[in-house]
């Protein structure tokens, strides 16, 4: 899932001061389970900047939501009314639900709450850790099922780099190494002769780096299909 | 006039035995301590402490039990952990975190609990109004 | 909703509160359908003055302003039910030790007390009442471990009428005991002690004996466990209410901490304990080595002295004891401890561990006396060290304590059960014990089992979490940090979606998970959060 964290109230101030009126919209999906953005972190941010600017004499009036999926059309339409009443909106989704409300009402400013960090997963309880980075081009079958475009500092593809020691990473002790991960996997596994494949040059044009990305599935598709 | 904080102390149900034996022997502390019983300190949360602020609060108080002896297991640091987070957007929104507090008592320290009442008021009275 | 207060006086004991002042507070409130003055409201007129009113003005919401004492708490929650009222639609309103005793100023102490009086109001009127519950029960109990312990609680259940599975791990049961040559003050043999509660074991209906048998899994919650059970390598799934634990603990030589080997010359008190069995020759000096490791425990220094006494008599030999700080508090190891000064043998205290070295069959020990002030030297034929107490590894997931032992869960609320309701602890596994202490532990644990389970249902604790389903974004963070591990996934069928289940019998009512979930969809009864919002603002607002 999507991983988020809380952008700092400073910061969200500067955005939000020149108005009187604001909707702040939580969704009920990854951003709620990382602690982000769900009804809570709603109602904690809205409490913070009510202190913030009742220290400074202002006064801005929140409307609180929370949507199903912030990232949907259908879910973010919900908010007609509340954002008719608005002057902008806070939004504690991540990248993509701010950018879907701003499809969907064009005319209305709107902020982003967040920083979306990462895709990962809980590690253990208030811990999230990066796992994927999308990067269009699977190869976990060949690493063991750990990532090193995620999980290794250098993006490694072919084993370790020279700093590897006693299992973390040389540019952060507190980070396993990946590759040492991959190795013990791969020899619980008995299959440590998938080293030797030598992965090729990847295409980076299938990441990000070959600009935005689309999926179609054209069993699915009418409208522009042929 | 001089003035008269107020004061919030979220106290669990354990600790609360200690405010009303303080109660019972006629211990006084200030009237601006205000309590709000619940079952478990670890039921603390951090909308709660910056509600009372919101709400007219000058300082807040969290009392559980000793660490080590929650009723709970661990809902005493657990309480202690979101006490700690609150301070930080405290401070991120220029309120003194001082404000803000935790203790831990057992429910047979009346003393304790009064004079915790006692400190805090003082502290808060120096620290002067919220707002 | 029809609320009444009711203003106690408490016999004139609340008196720097001006009354007047807090009647027309009161009074100012517009949805308040009767307000009373009584002198003592937990008096039998006092009380006749609640029912009435309850009755005649049909209230569904009591608050009393007065004290809080939980006997008081008691007697209107009686009251409350005989009207046919919930007693959760009590609230009380504590102005005695709250306010009045402690408040000198009888001006702030009014103003303080009509704040309290708002807030109890606040909560009152965001009540919400839950119908009380019974949830039928499995009445069989599983009884994990074969030892004394285990066996005691087996016998206590069958003789209360529960049916019982008892299970050890082992191809016979009597776990410890079965080990020792003597039990201090009992006139048995440990080994004819055991056969005689054996063989009332093997008569008992009630009870069914698995051995060799280990549970594997276990799912479900009180009142309701799926135990999976592991016999030689044949898996069997037995369904029971509730389970008692009396695996013991293991007791092991620790070779890291002494630094050397066991050997002929160097023995545990479980190999002493066999060489008594086996009837084998006990050498002329022998030393016991107590709190080495500074882990020991009672059972140790009773062993010791247990044994030290009984070479004494026989072999006639010479028996040091050293230790570091005496532990004799429990039943009768202080006479045993009086007895064993007595009968001569001789005791070394020591606070720098003594120096050991070994010389043929010798050992030598060297150690420093602090009340005697000098340095002694003794040569022994046997030295004996001591096993370090162990956990049984297995059951680790409900919750050790710092000793390593299983932790009394709520020791201050209910000694021996474990941190998932419907587990309880028995015997060893829980706290050292002796003998005797084992057989008490367990005969009270079997008590509670069967008081818990006798009726075949359970009423549930009003106080509880309940999640509302559409809300539930299923996050997990309830369940994980849930201390009672009391709640589960599972799917709703009328919702037709998965969302988090709070168990009703296992849920304590602590609050953690609600102010975790971060969809607010998990909410204690009587602690909510708009609840608790509001009647924090009331008491921060005129
Ligand atoms: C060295 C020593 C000397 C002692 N001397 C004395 C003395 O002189 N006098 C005295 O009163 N007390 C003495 N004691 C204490 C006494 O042994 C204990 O009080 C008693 O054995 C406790 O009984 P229990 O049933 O709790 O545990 P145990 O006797 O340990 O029984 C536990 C049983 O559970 C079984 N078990 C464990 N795990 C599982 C599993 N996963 N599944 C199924 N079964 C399992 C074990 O096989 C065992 O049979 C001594 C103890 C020691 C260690
Ligand atoms: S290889 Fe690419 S798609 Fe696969 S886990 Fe790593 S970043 Fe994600
Ligand atoms: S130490 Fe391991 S994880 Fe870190 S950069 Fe080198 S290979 Fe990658
Ligand atoms: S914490 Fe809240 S949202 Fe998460 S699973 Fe529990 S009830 Fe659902
Ligand atoms: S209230 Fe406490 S015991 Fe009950 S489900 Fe929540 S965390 Fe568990």
């Amino acid at each position: 899932m999507i991983i988020a964290e809380r952008k700092p109230i400073k910061e969200i101030e500067k955005m939000i001061m020149p108005y009187k009126k604001v909707l702040i919209v939580g969704c009920n999906t990854c951003v709620t389970i990382c602690m982000a953005g769900g009804e809570k972190e709603v109602d904690i941010l809205a409490s913070s900047l009510n202190l913030l600017f009742k220290s400074k004499h202002k006064e801005i009036e929140f409307i609180k939501r929370v949507v199903e999926r912030q990232c949907e059309k259908e879910f973010v339409e919900e908010l007609k009314e509340d954002i008719a009443s608005v002057e902008a909106v806070l939004s504690l989704g991540c990248g993509v639900g701010v950018q879907k409300i701003v499809e969907v009402f064009p005319h209305i400013p709107v902020y982003p709450g967040l920083n979306t960090k990462s895709i990962g997963a809980p590690e253990e309880e208030g811990v999230w850790k990066e796992k994927c980075v999308a990067c269009g081009d699977c190869i976990l079958d060949k690493t063991g099922g750990i990532c090193p475009i995620a999980r290794c500092s250098k993006k490694l593809l072919n084993g370790p780099c020279g700093g590897s020691q006693d299992g973390k990473c040389e540019i952060d002790k507190n980070l396993d190494c990946a590759w040492q991960l991959i190795y013990d996997r791969l020899k619980l596994l008995g299959k440590l002769d998938q080293l030797e494949e030598i992965i090729p040059v990847r295409d980076w044009s299938k990441a990000n780096d070959g600009g935005p990305r689309e999926v179609i599935r054209e069993d699915v598709r009418l409208k522009n299909g042929k | 006039m001089e003035f008269e904080p107020e004061i919030v102390i979220f106290c669990c149900q354990y600790c609360t035995e200690a405010a009303d034996t303080a109660g019972a022997s006629h211990l006084g502390y200030p009237a601006n301590i205000k309590l709000m019983e619940l079952p478990c300190s670890g039921k603390i949360s951090i909308i709660y402490l910056l509600k009372a602020f919101e709400e007219g609060a000058d300082g807040v108080c969290v009392i559980g039990c000793e660490e080590g002896a929650c009723h709970f297991l661990r809902g005493n640091l657990r309480a202690k952990k979101v006490v700690e987070y609150t301070q930080k957007i405290l401070e991120e929104i220029g309120i003194n975190k001082e404000r803000l507090k935790m203790f831990n008592l057992s429910s047979l320290e009346s003393q304790k609990f009064v004079q915790i009442s006692k400190e805090i008021t003082e502290k808060i009275r120096e620290l002067g109004p919220i707002f | 909703m029809k609320k009444g207060v009711f203003i106690c006086k408490c016999g004139g004991s609340i008196n720097n509160i001006d009354f007047q002042a807090i009647s027309n507070y009161i009074h100012s409130f517009n949805q308040i359908d009767c307000i009373k003055e009584s002198q003592a409201f937990c008096l039998p007129e006092g009380k006749d003055l609640i029912k009435g009113e309850i009755i005649d003005s049909t209230l569904d919401r009591v608050i009393i302003i007065g004290c809080s004492l939980e006997e008081k708490r008691k007697i209107f929650e009686g009251i409350l039910k005989e009207c046919g009222l919930s007693p959760q639609a009590l609230t009380m309103v504590n102005i005695r030790e709250r306010c009045a005793w402690v408040h000198q100023d009888k001006r702030r102490a009014t103003e303080k007390a009509k704040r309290l009086i708002k807030a109890g109001i606040s909560h009152s009127s965001l009540l919400k009442i839950f119908e009380e519950e019974d949830i039928s029960v499995n009445k069989n109990v599983l009884v994990v471990g074969g030892g004394i312990a285990g066996i005691e609680a087996s016998l206590e259940l069958s003789r209360l009428g529960c049916k019982v599975t008892l299970v050890e791990k082992e191809p016979e049961l009597g776990g410890k005991v079965k080990r020792l040559a003597n039990i201090y003050e009992m006139k048995l043999k440990p080994g004819e002690f055991l056969s005689k509660k054996i063989k009332l074991i093997k008569e008992s209906e009630n009870i069914k004996v698995l051995t060799s048998t280990e549970p594997i899994k276990i799912e479900g919650n009180l009142g309701n466990f799926t135990v999976k059970l592991n016999k030689l390598s044949e898996e069997i799934t037995i369904k029971v209410g509730a389970i008692i634990l009396s695996v013991g603990c293991q007791a092991k030589f620790m070779r890291k901490d002494y630094g050397f080997d066991l050997s002929r010359s160097v023995i545990t008190h479980l190999q002493l304990e066999k060489l008594f069995i086996n009837g084998e020759e006990i050498p002329q000096t022998i030393c016991f080595l107590l709190d080495f490791a500074n882990k020991s425990s009672r059972i140790s220094f009773l062993s010791a002295l247990k044994n030290a006494l009984l070479i004494k008599e026989k072999v006639a030999s010479e028996v040091f004891i050293l230790y570091r700080q005496m532990q004799v508090s429990g039943y009768h190891l202080e006479k045993l401890y009086g007895e064993a000064r007595e009968k001569g043998i001789i005791f070394f205290k020591y606070e720098d561990s003594p120096e050991i070295s070994f010389e043929h069959s010798l050992v030598n020990i060297s150690v420093f006396d602090p009340l005697l002030k000098k340095r002694v030297g003794i040569s022994s034929h046997l030295l004996v060290v001591e096993e370090e107490i162990m956990p049984m590894s297995e059951f680790k997931e409900l919750g050790l304590d710092s000793k390593g032992l299983y932790q009394e869960e709520n020791i201050w609320l209910y000694p021996a059960e474990s941190n998932r309701r419907g587990i309880f602890f028995a015997g060893e596994c829980r706290e050292q014990e002796d003998v005797f202490e084992a057989l008490t532990d367990a005969r009270a644990v079997a008590g509670k089992v069967y008081n818990l389970l006798r009726r075949g249902k359970i009423t549930v604790n009003l106080n509880r979490a309940v999640v509302e389903v559409e809300k539930c974004a299923l996050c997990l963070n309830c369940i994980r940090s849930c201390p009672y591990e009391a709640i589960g996934k599972e799917f709703y069928k009328d919702e037709d979606r998965y969302a988090a289940k709070v168990d009703k019998l296992s849920c304590q009512g602590c609050g953690i998970c609600s102010s975790i979930c971060p969809a607010g969809a998990i909410q204690l009864t009587q602690y909510e959060n708009e609840q608790i919002i509001t009647e924090c603002a009331s008491l921060l607002t005129d």
